[in-house]
């Protein structure tokens, strides 16, 4: 089973504008967790605090209890995708994981045997000594998936990692994080209020930085419905809880 | 410390090592099938040289010596300073400036059993060519006298050169080295744009092993850097003196060092620059500095670093502004390696590399302190 990873009480500002505003948050060994928000609501801020990119000014990160911040070997349990692509351009799909799979401890083997099977895993087996700039925008963001993945690790981070995928590559993905689940632990954040509806096992809903909801998305729909109905879709409960402003 | 906490220490001393060459590797294979940065990297050095050797005359040209006699030197030998102003080269340009205060290539004085002492940097040819004459002149003055003056080495500022090719390709060599301090810096800087060192942090990568990858793997390329430089130099006609092949290793040697210490700087550039083009242009203006006040061109205003002062050199004793600079240094210790026999290297090449240390450890804090990850 995956880890669990509790957040308590986490504060984070940049200057005088509030980040992540005492955001506490349970996340249950093994499940797929859907982390939703507007722009500048806090999640990837949030998610920089989980993988040690960004030093909360307070609170905590456990991992199955252990205190995360400031544990290099914990971390080194996390996978992180994150959101913009970021890949190395002139170094083959093959390589990339490899590279990092031996960052992360593997030897040259193990390292190419695991980044083998996640290139077959995620459709780049024939891309495998394609350079990274030679990739469609689709191809790019399963091999950014992948390069997440090459530590095989047990709590899974993804930080919109569908965004910019066609329809099949988006099913792809989902069905391979759905495999993943439940041996690991998977924390998402995405835009997209069907995929999260689809996958996740659970949903935060989070905004200014604090928590706004926490439930299964069948209890959400049903908890935010009118008239004894449910909710007709969680874009309905989501735009119900943060509004209808435009943010920057 | 108990057993232990000492095992997961040494562990982690590993590990970061491991992450260094693997990261280093890394850098190496990208900058391999980059053309424009591989272009720039090995063909500007040779670019330079040829520069050096087309731009500069290979034809050997003598030089008016800087001479500070003490009167009691002058007194003791008659007709000695009226020699010493009539003395020319073949051409008929003269051969001594008599001075009494500043920098000389030669000091001459008399010892207190009455012989006369000829004092400069034993390793100069400017000062054996010099000496050679001035006996010359104390043979005319006296057929009788036995034996020769007395030879004291000391450090002096000024290398001697025998042409402008030679005196001008050491300075090249530390000009294409101090490139990489630009490089470098935009090396870093691409990939915080890129965000490619949050995915190396992401790893657990520290900041000493991810900077130690970085600088390992353009020392690898400054090693390339150095062979082109050398060999090219020996091409053109550089004389390596009586023992060339030890004399290029040297020369070698205290490149990478330089490299070492300019790649060191362009870490601490990259950690300050937010954008590639300020990494270069920072990186750009750190190096050219360099070239102009470290004394590989032109005579530096201040001396480099010197450990034990000379009465008749007084200003050499002091530790001028550039020695902060490791090309000052390096100018030096080339000087030093082309003359003969590389004696008198040491204390540059410790120079080199505390700086070198000393601006990598000051990079490392910055990228802590400033949160650019790796921390």
């Amino acid at each position: 089973m995956g880890p669990s990873l509790t957040l308590v009480d986490i504060n984070k500002r940049y200057g005088e504008t509030v980040a992540v505003d005492g955001l506490s948050i349970e996340i249950r060994s093994g499940e797929i967790f859907g982390l939703l928000g507007p722009n500048g609501a806090g999640k990837s801020t949030t998610i920089g605090v989980v993988c040690g990119l960004v030093a909360a000014d307070s609170g905590r990160v456990l991992l199955d209890g252990a205190e995360l911040i400031g544990n290099r070997e914990l971390r080194r349990r996390i996978g992180y995708c994150p959101q913009s692509l970021v890949l190395w351009d002139r170094l083959g799909c093959l390589e990339q994981i490899v590279f990092i799979a031996r960052l992360y401890g593997a030897g040259r083997a193990e390292a190419r045997s695991k980044a083998e099977e996640l290139l077959s895993s995620l459709g780049l087996a024939d891309k495998a000594k394609v350079h990274a700039r030679k990739l469609s925008g689709g191809m790019k963001r399963r091999l950014n998936l992948a390069l997440a993945l090459a530590n095989d690790p047990e709590l899974i981070v993804l930080d919109e990692a569908e965004a910019g995928l066609d329809p099949q590559s988006r099913v792809l993905v989902r069905d391979y994080i759905r495999v993943l689940a439940g041996r690991r632990t998977v924390l998402v954040t995405t835009h997209d209020m069907d995929e999260a509806e689809r996958i996740a096992d659970r949903i935060a809903i989070i905004d200014h930085g604090k928590l706004l909801e926490l439930d299964s998305p069948s209890a959400l729909l049903k908890k935010y419905g009118e008239d004894g109905r449910p909710a007709p879709d969680l874009e309905y409960v989501f735009l119900k809880l943060t509004g209808r402003r435009l943010r920057e | 410390m108990s057993a232990s906490i000492k095992a997961g220490a040494r562990r982690g001393d590993r590990r970061g090592l491991r992450s260094a060459l693997i990261n280093a590797g890394r850098i190496l294979t990208e900058l391999r099938r980059d053309p424009a940065m591989l272009g720039l990297v090995l063909l500007l050095p040779a670019f330079f040289m040829l520069l050096t050797v087309m731009g500069y005359s290979k034809e050997a040209r003598p030089f008016t010596w800087k001479i500070k006699a003490e009167p009691n030197a002058l007194e003791a030998t008659s007709g000695l300073e009226q020699k010493l102003r009539d003395a020319r080269h073949g051409d008929g340009k003269p051969a001594f400036e008599l001075r009494t205060a500043g920098a000389v290539d030669i000091a001459l004085r008399q010892g207190a059993d009455r012989s006369l002492i000829l004092e400069g940097d034993a390793l100069s040819a400017d000062f054996i060519a010099a000496s050679n004459k001035i006996e010359e002149i104390l043979d005319s003055l006296h057929p009788e006298r036995g034996g020769s003056s007395r030879l004291v080495s000391a450090p002096l500022p000024y290398p001697s050169a025998r042409s402008d090719f030679e005196a001008f390709a050491p300075g090249m060599m530390i000009f294409a080295i101090l490139m990489l301090i630009p490089q470098t810096a935009f090396l870093i800087a691409r990939e915080r744009r890129r965000r490619t060192i949050d995915r190396l942090s992401a790893t657990g990568m520290g900041a000493a092993s991810y900077l130690g990858g970085v600088a390992l793997s353009q020392a690898a390329f400054a090693v390339a850097q150095g062979i082109i430089l050398v060999a090219l130099a020996a091409l053109f006609g550089y004389p390596f003196g009586s023992a060339p092949l030890a004399a290029a290793i040297r020369v070698l040697g205290i490149l990478v060092l330089l490299s070492l210490s300019s790649v060191a700087q362009g870490l601490l550039v990259g950690a300050f620059a937010k954008s590639d083009s300020s990494a270069i242009n920072i990186g750009s203006v750190v190096a050219m500095l360099q070239v102009f006040l470290s004394g590989s061109f032109f005579p530096m205003p201040a001396p480099a670093l010197a450990l034990a002062g000379h009465p008749g050199l007084s200003t050499y004793a002091a530790v001028g502004a550039y020695d902060a600079f490791p090309a000052s240094h390096a100018i030096k210790a080339l000087t030093r390696a082309l003359l003969d026999g590389g004696s008198g290297v040491g204390v540059p090449l410790i120079a080199m590399a505390s700086l070198a240390i000393a601006y990598f450890m000051a990079a490392a804090i910055v990228f802590r302190r400033k949160r650019i990850r790796p921390s």
